[in-house]
C-alpha cells in the first residue's frame, strides 16, 4: 500500500469538510475521486499529498507515518512520493517549457534531471515546445508540460486535481492515457475529475459526498452523477 | 537553486538593479569616507609625533601672513628670517629645555631639480637637531655634507638614481624620509650652512639677502622643547599648561611670533571631526535608504510570489529552501553591490589625496594594505547584517504560505 488515510477529518473555521475518511491508494492502481464541487476533493488531495494536515486521522505514505517528520523530512518526502497535476497547472511564466518540467529537480536532486525531462518532453510530443513560455503553449500542452513536471522525480503516486478540466475530449484523453499509463509495480494515479468517462477508465472510483467517502461501480457512477447535477440545478 | 535565484534576479530586473546600484553607492561613499578618516586620523598622529618640537618660534612679520596649518602640513616654500640670535634668547628662556634652528630657503624651477613646483629648503642643525633625524635612517647627530640631502616621501620620483640639482649645484640623495604627513613629506633637508651658502650665491634671492642681511647670520624657525622639569614644576604638572606658559615668555621677544603646534594640530583635529561627522551622518542616511529599499525589496516578496512559492514548496521545497532562495537572492545583489561599490570607491578614494593636496591643510598619511582589507571587510559584514536583517521578515512570511495554496492558484506570472 503505497498511501493510506486513516479517518482523516479536515474543518476549516469550524465547518468539518471531510469527515473520518479512510482510503487506500495501492500500487499499479489508478484511483478515480469523483463529487460535486466544494465537497472537498481538493482538499482530500492535498492532504493525501502532505499538502496539508489534517485536523483528525493519520496518513502514512508507504507505511511510514508523518506526524513525527520535520519539515526537512516531510518536503523531501512529499518530493519522493508524489508529483502533482494541479487544476490550473501553476507553471511559472518566465520559465520556458524544459524549466519549468525541471524545478522539482532544484529541491530534490534525482539522478539526471535534464536527460528525463528531456525523454518526458519528447514522450507527450513536445519535443519541439522545449524553449516555449507558458504562453506560447496551448492549454493542453501546459496541461503536459505540468504532467511532465509531476513525472520527473518518478514519485510514488502522481495527484491530479481535475487533469482534464478545460480541455476538449481529444486533448483531454491524450492527458489521460499519459496519467494512466503510470501505475505499475512502484506507482499509483489518483485523479479528481467531474468528466464521468474519464472517470469510468479508473480502476477504482470513489465518491466523496458530505465529507464521506465511498467505493462505487461504474454502473452507481451514472446515478451519482446524475443526482449531483440535479442538486446543482435545484441550488 | 542557483538557476532559481538567477531567474528571479533576472524577473525583476529594474529592482534588482535599483537595489544594486543603492548598495554601490552606500558602500562607495563609506569606504571613500572611511579610508579618508583613517588617513587624516594617521595623519594627525604623525603630526603630533613629528613635532617632537612642541613649540616653533618665527618672524612676526612671517606670522602675520602665514597659514599655519598650510606650513605645518604642505611643504610649500616659505621665505621667513630673523637674526640667529634669536636661538640664543629662546635657550635662555625660562622652561626652554632644548632648542634647534632651521633655515629655509627653496628649491627654484625644474631645471634646478624639481619635477614639479618649487620645493621647500630646509637646512638643520644636525647637532642639536631632535625633530628631522627620528624620521631617517641616519644616525642621529650625523651631519650632512656639502652635496647631500634628505628628500620627503613624496619626492622619492624627482631624484632618479638618487641623483638631481638644488639651486644648480649637483646633489645626492642620503636618505628618504619615513611618511610624516606634514610638511617634510614635500621638504628637501640639507645641512643649514649648506642651505645658507646656496641661497647666498644664487642671485634670485639678492633682494631677500638685501632686505634680512647675510643669510649665514640668519634663522627661518627655531624649535622649542619644553623643559621636563619645568613641566613638574608647573601648577597641576599639566604638559600643556607648562607649554602655554613657556609660549607666553617666548612672546616678549621682540620680533618673534610663537606657534604651539599642539594647538594647531588639535584645532585642524577639531575642524576635521567636525566635518567628518556631517559627512558621516550623510553617509548614514545613505545606508539607512539602502537598508529600507533591501527590506522594502524583500517584504512585498511573500505576497507577490504567494503562488510561485506554493508551487516550490509543493513539489518538495522544505521552509530551507525557501529560506536559501531569499536569501540567495539578497546575498547576490548585495554582494554584487559590495563588489560594485568597493570599485566605486577605490575611485572616489583616489581624487582624495589630489583635493586634500590642492587644499593644503590636511594632515594626511595614505592608509596602507591592512587598512583597506580592515575597510572592506567591515563593509561586508555591516551589509551581511543588513541583508540577514532585511530578510528575516519576508522569510517567516514566505514560509507561512501554505502549501496547499498551490492547489487553488492559477497560472504564475
Amino acid at each position: 500500500m503505497l498511501l493510506e488515510c486513516d479517518k482523516v477529518s479536515k474543518t476549516y473555521d469550524g465547518q468539518t469538510v471531510l469527515v473520518r475518511i479512510d482510503m487506500q491508494v495501492n500500487a499499479g492502481e489508478s484511483v478515480a475521486l469523483v463529487g460535486a464541487s466544494g465537497e472537498g476533493k481538493s482538499t482530500l488531495l492535498s492532504i493525501a499529498g502532505l499538502l496539508l494536515a489534517p485536523s483528525a486521522g493519520r496518513v502514512t505514505v508507504d507505511g511510514k507515518g508523518i506526524e513525527r517528520l520535520n519539515d526537512v523530512e516531510l518536503s523531501a518526502l512529499r518530493a519522493q512520493a508524489f508529483g502533482f497535476v494541479f487544476q490550473h497547472n501553476q507553471l511559472i511564466g518566465s520559465l520556458r517549457a524544459l524549466d519549468n518540467v525541471l524545478v522539482p529537480s532544484c529541491f530534490a536532486y534525482q539522478g539526471d534531471c535534464q536527460k528525463r525531462a528531456l525523454a518526458l518532453m519528447k514522450e507527450f510530443g513536445l519535443e519541439d515546445r522545449l524553449w516555449h513560455y507558458p504562453h506560447q503553449l496551448s492549454v493542453g500542452q501546459k496541461r503536459r508540460v505540468a504532467l511532465a513536471r509531476a513525472m520527473l522525480l518518478s514519485p510514488k503516486i502522481i495527484i491530479a486535481d481535475e487533469p482534464t478540466n478545460d480541455l476538449d475530449p481529444v486533448t483531454g484523453r491524450v492527458v489521460i492515457n499519459e496519467l494512466l499509463n503510470y501505475p505499475d509495480k512502484k506507482h499509483a494515479v489518483i485523479y479528481a475529475t467531474h468528466d464521468m468517462a474519464m472517470a469510468r477508465r479508473a480502476d477504482r472510483i470513489l465518491h466523496l459526498h458530505n465529507g464521506k467517502i465511498e467505493q462505487i461501480s461504474e454502473d452507481q457512477l451514472a446515478h451519482v452523477f446524475e443526482c449531483e447535477e440535479k442538486e446543482e440545478a435545484g441550488a | 537553486m542557483f538557476e532559481l535565484i538567477k531567474h528571479s534576479l533576472g524577473m525583476r530586473t529594474t529592482q534588482s538593479i535599483a537595489t544594486l546600484v543603492t548598495v554601490a553607492l552606500t558602500v562607495a561613499v563609506l569606504m571613500a569616507l572611511a579610508l579618508t578618516s583613517i588617513g587624516v586620523t594617521q595623519g594627525i598622529q604623525k603630526s603630533q609625533q613629528r613635532y617632537g618640537a612642541d613649540l616653533m618660534v618665527i618672524p612676526a612679520d612671517a606670522a602675520s601672513s602665514l597659514d599655519e596649518t598650510s606650513f605645518l602640513f604642505t611643504g610649500s616654500p616659505v621665505g621667513m628670517y630673523m637674526s640667529a640670535s634669536v636661538q640664543d634668547q629662546v635657550a635662555a628662556t625660562e622652561g626652554v629645555g632644548a632648542t634647534t634652528a632651521q633655515f629655509f630657503g627653496q628649491t627654484l624651477n625644474a631645471s634646478c631639480c624639481s619635477a614639479s613646483s618649487p620645493s621647500r629648503l630646509i637646512g638643520y642643525d644636525a647637532q642639536s637637531d631632535w625633530v628631522i633625524s627620528p624620521w631617517t635612517d641616519l644616525a642621529k647627530g650625523q651631519k650632512l655634507e656639502e652635496g647631500q640631502i634628505i628628500i620627503g616621501s613624496n619626492l622619492a620620483g624627482d631624484f632618479p638614481n638618487k641623483q638631481g640639482k638644488v639651486l644648480g649645484h649637483p646633489v645626492t640623495v642620503a636618505s628618504v624620509m619615513d611618511q610624516t604627513g606634514t610638511d617634510l613629506d614635500g621638504s628637501i633637508l640639507m645641512d643649514i650652512d649648506t642651505v645658507r651658502a646656496y641661497t647666498a650665491a644664487t642671485d634670485n634671492f639678492a633682494d631677500t639677502w638685501e632686505r634680512y642681511g647675510d643669510p649665514s647670520t640668519l634663522v627661518s624657525s627655531v624649535m622649542v622643547k619644553v623643559d621636563d622639569s619645568y613641566v613638574a614644576g608647573t601648577c597641576g604638572g599639566s604638559r600643556e599648561d607648562a607649554i602655554a606658559a613657556v609660549a607666553e615668555h617666548l612672546s616678549h621677544i621682540d620680533g618673534v611670533s610663537v606657534i604651539q603646534s599642539s594647538k594647531v594640530i588639535d584645532q585642524v583635529q577639531g575642524n576635521l571631526t567636525s566635518m567628518f561627522t556631517i559627512m558621516a551622518g550623510a553617509a548614514l542616511l545613505l545606508a539607512i535608504a539602502s537598508i529600507v529599499q533591501i527590506f522594502t525589496r524583500f517584504y512585498t516578496v511573500a505576497w507577490d510570489r504567494r503562488a510561485e512559492i506554493a508551487l516550490y514548496r509543493a513539489v518538495g521545497a522544505s521552509k530551507r529552501d525557501i529560506r536559501t532562495l531569499i536569501g540567495g537572492e539578497a546575498a547576490v545583489l548585495i554582494g554584487g553591490g559590495l563588489v560594485a561599490g568597493c570599485v566605486l570607491g577605490v575611485g572616489i578614494y583616489l581624487l582624495v589625496p589630489s583635493l586634500l593636496a590642492s587644499s593644503g591643510s590636511f594632515p594626511y598619511l595614505a592608509p596602507g594594505p591592512l587598512a583597506w582589507v580592515g575597510v572592506i571587510l567591515r563593509l561586508a559584514m555591516l551589509f551581511a547584517v543588513v541583508g540577514m536583517l532585511a530578510v528575516i521578515v519576508p522569510v517567516r512570511r514566505a514560509n507561512r504560505i501554505d502549501p496547499s495554496a498551490a492547489m487553488q492558484m492559477g497560472d504564475i506570472d
